[in-house]
């Protein structure tokens, strides 16, 4: 499926780079800049957005030690 | 929104660190391969990098790579800079890393065939680029 997809870069005065992908669902997105963070270093924080899961099956197990009520 | 990313940057390419150094107007000499470049400090004393980076007539800044890391490392009498160039090294470290960036940035749009559709340079760089690939 051809969509398109935008790539935004923000490059801060410290010279710290923030990329923001828009129209790419799931690991795609991964995989689109993947190559330039490996070129510019070390990836600090990366968050996903509710678009993310759109396609992607997620398993979130949250326990809890205590057994709650 | 798919994803966002930050990103700290590693200095690890010669050929982004030259570009960065012409935007900041630096004069400099890179060493032949295999071969060093001296690099002058404190009262004359030198020590031997892969660049040499003249940040003033009597003080340079030496380019060294960590091979543990795999990155560029400045070494410098800092404070010898500081008075002869007039900008101290957090200073240096961040314009430069700012440029690097830039360059890095920019050769990989390139290399993948991404249209620019909007570049602004101000105290923060933004590009955005689009792609249907």
């Amino acid at each position: 499926m051809a969509t398109k997809k935008t790539v935004s870069f923000t490059i801060d005065e410290n010279g710290e780079v923030k990329i923001e992908v828009k129209g790419a669902p799931g690991e795609d997105c991964m995989k689109l800049t993947k190559e330039i963070e490996e070129a510019l270093g070390l990836v600090e924080e990366r968050s996903m957005t509710s678009e993310y899961y759109q396609q992607e099956e997620t398993h979130i197990e949250v326990g809890s030690g205590d057994g709650g009520t | 929104m798919s994803h966002f990313t930050s990103v700290k940057t590693k200095i690890k390419q010669l050929a982004s660190l030259v570009r960065a150094l012409k935007d900041l107007n630096y004069d400099f000499q890179l060493a032949e391969e295999g071969q060093t470049v001296s690099v002058r400090g404190y009262q004359g004393q030198t020590t031997d990098a892969v660049m040499c980076i003249k940040a003033s007539k009597t003080y340079d800044i030496g380019v060294k790579l960590n091979k543990e890391t795999g990155t560029y490392e400045f070494v410098a009498d800092w404070w010898g800079v500081e008075t002869t160039r007039g900008v101290t090294e957090e200073e240096f470290i961040k314009q430069l890393t700012r440029r690097y960036s830039y360059h890095v940035v920019k050769q990989e749009i390139e290399k993948k065939g991404w249209q620019v559709e909007e570049e602004e340079q101000g105290e923060q760089i933004h590009i955005r680029v689009g792609t249907w690939s």
